[in-house]
């Protein structure tokens, strides 16, 4: 049934398409190495209107279809593999994504190199993929971070700090263009993680420093505030670790988060829950 | 008596490295499925209903290494554990629980069975899952998962 879909999707495109053609073996071929040909193709197939559910069976019939039709289209392996990577298929999720980052590396290295950072956990391989991207495609962002972003989480997780101290920097450097004066265009994010990078290295002023920065950004930041109540926690001091705990406590019940759009997915490096907010104002 | 202690032998290595019921849908812990007809199944899944575990994954993982110590078994696989579940209008995991295995490099893999035994009693505590309703009041079933990532034998690490 799934092939004849498939080859349905395949005759409903092909036949009106004129950079296809039937073979004498009624199949049909497409010069797949035709950039003009794969861009129509990704068209037809990726960017129409059923292309809206990735759960839905029509998302994979069309990803096949192509793949079927040009297997050298990286971005319909991509595509295919959204539904496994985020219910747990990793073996799945990974054939294909390892398929997508073999034909276009400069697309779709960073990218694999995020899965493994946010979905699995895989920080050794992720910085091996972020090391490749930013050699194929330098300084560029994926996902809205820059490449050094995601290795200094890696870093961190792994307990690598002096590393981790050193991608944030970079990445902040890059974030600002070059002009440290100017750090409006700095992702929260990249403060938050500075700053428990610093809270682990034990280091109260800077973490307090980039987490007040984080803040300055995102009032509401949720994981900031909490970390900052750790941090006058370290300290002793009773008063602002409650303060923070609080509003890190509010902002939840408001429904703020750690402003990241794959958060619905998977926990962030560090990010905490209201549990563990509660779980310190008893304490 | 060689043959008997073969047998044993044999009888241990099943227990230790079985399978688990294989169905052509996956591989999975137990196959029946009861649930309350009054609990709708749209085939929601987790990140549609705001319903990770809500705890994060380091408190999670320190209740995970708390439990294993307790069993005191060693293990020294490396990969991925994962659990796939429906959870039900009481916050309760429905069975009929599939568990999908890999190692390091996420091929297919079969860990130790005793490990897998393990987690699967561990994630039959989680007690705290959220319950969910249509915006029309109508309780909801959706899927959720569990990941172990595992290294050397120990977990390391919990997704999502």
């Amino acid at each position: 049934m799934g092939k004849l879909l498939i080859l349905f999707l395949n005759f409903l495109f092909t036949s009106a398409f004129c950079f296809c053609q039937v073979t004498r073996t009624q199949s049909f071929t497409c010069d797949c190495n035709n950039k003009k040909v794969k861009d129509s193709l990704i068209k037809k197939y990726l960017e129409n209107n059923d292309m809206y559910d990735y759960n839905s069976l029509k998302w994979q019939l069309y990803c096949d279809s192509l793949i079927t039709l040009c297997p050298n289209i990286a971005v319909a392996y991509q595509l295919k593999a959204i539904p496994y990577i985020k219910y747990g298929d990793y073996a799945a999720a990974f054939s294909l994504e390892n398929k997508a980052v073999e034909l276009e590396p400069k697309s779709w290295t960073a990218y694999r190199g995020f899965l493994k950072c946010i979905f699995t956990k895989d920080y050794e391989a992720a910085i091996i993929d972020f090391k490749n991207a930013q050699l194929l495609t330098p300084n560029n962002y994926e996902m809205d971070h820059t490449y050094l972003f995601y290795m200094g989480l890696c870093n961190l997780e792994l307990c690598n700090y002096s590393l981790a101290e050193e991608n944030f920097r970079q990445s902040i450097l890059i974030e600002t263009g070059g002009n440290l004066n100017n750090q409006s265009h700095v992702h929260c994010n990249t403060f938050l993680y500075t700053g428990i990078l610093y809270y682990e290295m034990n280091n109260n002023d800077k973490a307090i420093e980039a987490l007040l920065k984080c803040l300055s950004i995102y009032k509401d930041h949720p994981d900031a505030n909490y970390y900052l109540a750790m941090l006058y926690k370290k300290e002793n001091n009773d008063s602002l670790k409650n303060k923070y705990l609080l509003i890190a406590k509010q902002s939840k019940l408001k429904g703020y988060n750690i402003g990241e759009d794959n958060f619905y997915y998977a926990y962030y490096p560090h990010q905490i829950t209201l549990y563990e907010i509660e779980k310190e104002l008893k304490k | 008596m060689k043959l008997i202690v073969l047998h044993i032998f044999i009888l241990f290595s099943c227990k230790a490295f079985g399978q688990n019921i294989i169905l052509p849908d996956g591989e999975f812990m137990d196959t029946t499925s009861n649930h309350d007809k009054a609990c709708k199944d749209y085939n929601w899944y987790y990140y549609q209903v705001g319903g990770k575990y809500p705890q994060s994954s380091t408190t999670l993982l320190k209740e995970a290494q708390q439990f294993l110590l307790k069993k005191n078994e060693s293990y020294s696989d490396s990969g991925y554990i994962t659990f796939r579940f429906k959870i039900n209008c009481e916050g309760k995991m429905v069975q009929k629980v599939q568990v999908l295995q890999t190692d390091e490099k996420y091929s297919s893999y079969h860990f130790d069975k005793n490990l897998v035994n393990e987690l699967y009693t561990f994630i039959k505590t989680l007690d705290r899952w959220k319950t969910v309703k249509t915006k029309e009041g109508e309780p909801l079933l959706y899927k959720a998962f569990i990941t172990f990532k595992i290294k050397n034998g120990k977990v390391v690490n919990i997704i999502p």
